[in-house]
């Protein structure tokens, strides 16, 4: 968090300058959160795009509630990926990003090949995870975040973060438990 | 081992992973009663920790991203500035319809007092 935020996030509700140095700072976090929930650089860098034009149109309405600013872009990013989501399900496309990794597959050396495998499925495994563990996991392995830190942004306590990474651990165990 | 001693050493362990120092052995020799338990769950974070490595976007679109919402930014500001011109403008019209009309009733009102008394003149 920067420590000037508060007066940073002010200057930006009429200022573009301020709202170009916030956008600096936290371009590459919810890129990589939206990346890591869609799977793909192209739909990323869409949901990217729009998450920081409805920060832009919102952002004279924002209140500090004691989270960090981030948090608010997280929340802004996570409903767009939702609804990301629920538009996947309808149209059921296979993107470009998965045929290009089938055909990598193929053609790859066997051993490359079947490392990446076991990533995609590793990957494929945290996308069917609720929400809350994917973004948890995000925050935590991506952006090497402390659990307290976790907390804020998610809005829950230090212990309930700790439990929950447990919880998700468990999952994980259980789904590749079925999948061995 | 009790959950909330699984909870912990599962945190501990991560901690440690994100600053690239855990290694899940160490653990479990802490805990050999409990290998079994926190082995798989161990070996489940360390092959999370080894997918989940940050990514960047493209710097084009990065820059281009940048440039785009700042000149939104610029477009934003001005409107509001030429919103809130607009209402001074709009106020200031309401103000002068407002006095205009009550001196037209100012004026009624004196010509309306004029008539009645050169009536009342007349009949006396």
């Amino acid at each position: 968090m920067l420590a000037d935020e508060d007066a940073l996030v002010e200057r930006a509700k009429t200022d573009a300058a301020a709202f170009g140095i916030l956008y600096e700072c936290y371009v590459n976090k919810i890129y990589n959160y939206i990346y890591y929930r869609v799977g793909n650089p192209h739909d990323a860098e869409d949901l990217t795009a729009r998450t920081f034009y409805r920060a832009l149109d919102h952002i004279d309405r924002y209140v500090n509630r004691g989270a960090p600013f981030s948090a608010w872009l997280y929340r802004i990013a996570h409903n767009l990926v939702a609804n990301w989501h629920r538009d996947q399900s309808r149209r059921k496309i296979v993107s470009l990003e998965d045929i290009k990794l089938r055909i990598r597959r193929r053609d790859g050396p066997d051993q490359m090949a079947e490392h990446q495998e076991e990533k995609d499925e590793l990957l494929t495994a945290i996308r069917r995870l609720p929400d809350d563990r994917q973004q948890l996991l995000i925050l935590k392995f991506v952006e090497g975040m402390s659990n307290a830190e976790i907390g804020k942004v998610m809005g829950r306590s230090e212990g309930a973060i700790k439990s929950l990474y447990h919880r998700t651990l468990l999952s994980l165990r259980e789904m590749f438990d079925v999948q061995e | 081992m009790s959950e909330n001693m699984v909870v912990e050493v599962l945190a501990a362990h991560a901690d440690h992973l994100i600053d690239n120092e855990a290694d899940g052995e160490d653990y479990l020799n802490l805990f050999p009663a409990h290998r079994d338990e926190l082995a798989p769950l161990l070996r489940i974070a360390e092959r999370v920790r080894a997918v989940l490595v940050p990514v960047a976007p493209a710097p084009a679109f990065e820059a281009g991203l940048k440039q785009d919402l700042i000149a939104a930014a610029i477009q934003r500001t001005e409107e509001q500035g030429s919103g809130k011109r607009v209402s001074l403008f709009r106020r200031r019209r309401v103000l002068i319809g407002a006095a205009a009309v009550g001196s037209a009733l100012s004026v009624a009102g004196i010509v309306a007092a004029l008539l009645w008394r050169q009536r009342s003149i007349a009949r006396a």
